[in-house]
């Protein structure tokens, strides 16, 4: 598979204000991401997967040419991202009196180009909505304009964070619709997102990041190998409870992990009626790659990037 | 803008109005005596009411979208951002400058109906560069205030609080100057405190504006020469015009 880029050792800190006494304007720096070695593929749709505060934005933002790195190399120069990326950022309240087709003009503008294509508004689905005020717009509407500024210009990377946000079922639907067909159009597609149970079935890779690090980067199948979290498999019958499994009702359920024929074959004397493969769970799959408890997990997120550090320590 | 028109319309149109009438008398016996000299003190009221507009248009030029997060996906755009800053500086500078310069012309043609005499072309020319520069200072000390502040209230801290700096703290501030350069600040004929004055005005955008206006008024000499004024308003556009481009250039989000 052929790469849209790649990102080697990337590092990047932010700089926070740190008021002392002696010197109220005094900043330190804080945590990013380090050390990122990251191939984005082409034609396909690749999930940034990680807690609050592990350096997803940090890391698209550079992806986009947002931020320059302050380490390590990318093999696309920053005029070069912005010209190849499209970004749709998180939650963007668009706001005043300007039509969403004057919104798009101006990013139109930006992009050397003049004339708003009907495509794009039928596309995102606001075709009807092109005179609508931005005061007007719901958040999900406003989700689809920022995706429409994103795919101005046909960029060869598409670069969503937490996309989801504010789409209903029916439109989330379409929008993993619209992003196959890009990646099938040769799109690389980077997405962050909260929703991991909904981007199982959407990504063909994924990224585990963790404060600031990589953890591990791959098809689904094989980082779920590799960290050993297996297919889990429910199970439900009538009857006494086979061992293992716990009563509901009059019969028994059970979560498994194995292969769904061994499992028919050991069950079906004992009462199986059903059977049922449950999606690969992302978040146990940070728990196995990072050795935390998922409530360690998230309860360490937000505090961990706002604390500056002295020094790039060896916990990190 | 629609705030704007009626506050432009009444300070500039109603100065020049007012100014203009031959029964017109002002305070410490200054004479109208020249359809120029209604310009000249007309121009305080541009003071009050079009870099208060040049404010309102400007002062969250960056921070609404960075506030917003339009601003990243700007940012994330192809578009040098040279060129960006370019456009931010005519669009917000225009949008106050346009009806200024339109009602500046109407103003000139009520005082030469009025007076039955127009400035010269000079004159005019003068008048309206200068005023079209002040509004361009505010302008660029807006967006630049704007490209600070990360939220709304300091926002407008900012940029009320350079406005009222310039427009009402000013003389304040040059009155502390020459008291403690020990200039008597009671007499103000004194030609030492005219001269700190004057060189004070050169630090501000009201102040400069005024100083260029006096270009032709042969009877006002405050010690300061033509070409350091001249200087001075170069420094004034490209010194905020540079440091605006620059901070756009490592803008992040």
């Amino acid at each position: 598979m052929s790469k849209a880029m790649r990102l080697s050792s990337v590092g990047y800190r932010h700089r926070i204000n740190t008021p002392r006494k002696t010197n109220p304007w005094a900043k330190s720096y804080a945590q990013g991401i380090h050390d990122i070695d990251l191939v984005i593929p082409k034609s396909s749709i690749m999930g940034l997967i990680g807690p609050n505060g592990a350096g997803k934005t940090t890391l698209l933002r550079i992806i986009t040419g947002l931020y320059k790195q302050q380490s390590g190399t990318i093999d696309l120069s920053l005029a070069e991202r912005r010209q190849k990326t499209g970004f749709m950022p998180e939650q963007v309240r668009w706001e005043g009196r300007a039509s969403v087709a004057e919104s798009l003009k101006e990013i139109l503008l930006m992009n050397g180009l003049d004339s708003l294509p009907e495509k794009l508004l039928q596309i995102v689905g606001l075709a009807k909505r092109a005179d609508t005020p931005l005061d007007e717009l719901s958040q999900g509407m406003r989700q689809r304009l920022s995706l429409a500024c994103a795919l101005i210009g046909d960029p060869e990377i598409l670069v969503l964070d937490e996309p989801m946000n504010g789409l209903d079922p029916l439109a989330q639907r379409a929008f993993a619709e619209l992003l196959r067909k890009l990646a099938s159009k040769g799109v690389a597609i980077i997405i962050s997102s909260h929703q991991v149970a909904g981007m199982i079935d959407l990504v063909d890779t994924i990224a585990l990041l963790h404060r600031g690090q990589l953890l591990i980067q791959g098809d689904v199948e094989s980082v779920a190998k590799k960290l050993d979290v297996g297919q889990k498999i429910a199970i439900s019958g009538s009857g006494i409870p086979p061992e293992g499994m716990e009563k509901d009702g009059n019969g028994w359920k059970g979560v498994l992990q194995g292969d769904p024929g061994e499992l028919i074959t050991t069950f079906q004397n004992q009462g199986l009626e059903f059977i049922s493969p449950q999606p690969i769970d992302l978040v146990e799959m940070i728990t196995a790659a990072t050795g935390l408890s998922i409530e360690d997990t998230g309860l360490e997120l937000s505090s961990s990037d706002m604390i500056p550090l002295k020094k790039w320590g060896e916990e990190e | 803008m629609k705030v704007l028109w009626p506050l432009l319309i009444l300070f500039i149109i109603g100065a020049a109005w007012g100014l203009s009438d031959n029964n017109a008398s002002l305070l410490g016996g200054i004479e109208i005596d020249s359809p120029y000299a209604v310009l000249y003190i007309s121009s305080a009221f541009i003071l009050l009411s079009a870099t208060l507009g040049a404010v309102f248009i400007s002062f969250d030029g960056i921070s609404r979208d960075r506030i917003s997060g339009v601003l990243e996906i700007k940012l994330s755009q192809p578009i040098s951002r040279r060129s960006l800053g370019g456009s931010l500086i005519l669009g917000h500078w225009a949008a106050i400058a346009l009806p200024t310069c339109l009602l500046s012309v109407v103003a000139i043609v009520i005082i030469g109906e009025r007076m039955g005499d127009y400035p010269s072309l000079g004159e005019v020319a003068l008048y309206l560069g200068a005023t079209m520069l002040v509004l361009l200072w505010y302008t660029l000390i807006q967006l630049i205030a704007s490209s600070w502040a990360d939220d709304m209230g300091s926002s407008i801290a900012l940029g009320m609080g350079s406005w009222m700096l310039f427009t009402l703290l000013w003389l304040l501030l040059t009155t502390v100057v020459a008291g403690l350069l020990g200039v008597a600040v009671d007499q103000t004929s004194n030609p030492e405190w005219l001269q700190i004055q004057a060189l004070m005005d050169l630090l501000s955008p009201n102040g400069l504006y005024h100083l260029l206006l006096e270009i032709p008024l042969n009877e006002v000499d405050r010690g300061v020469n033509t070409p350091v004024v001249v200087l001075f308003a170069v420094l004034w556009t490209a010194l905020p015009t540079w440091l605006l481009l620059r901070r756009l250039q490592y803008l992040t989000p």
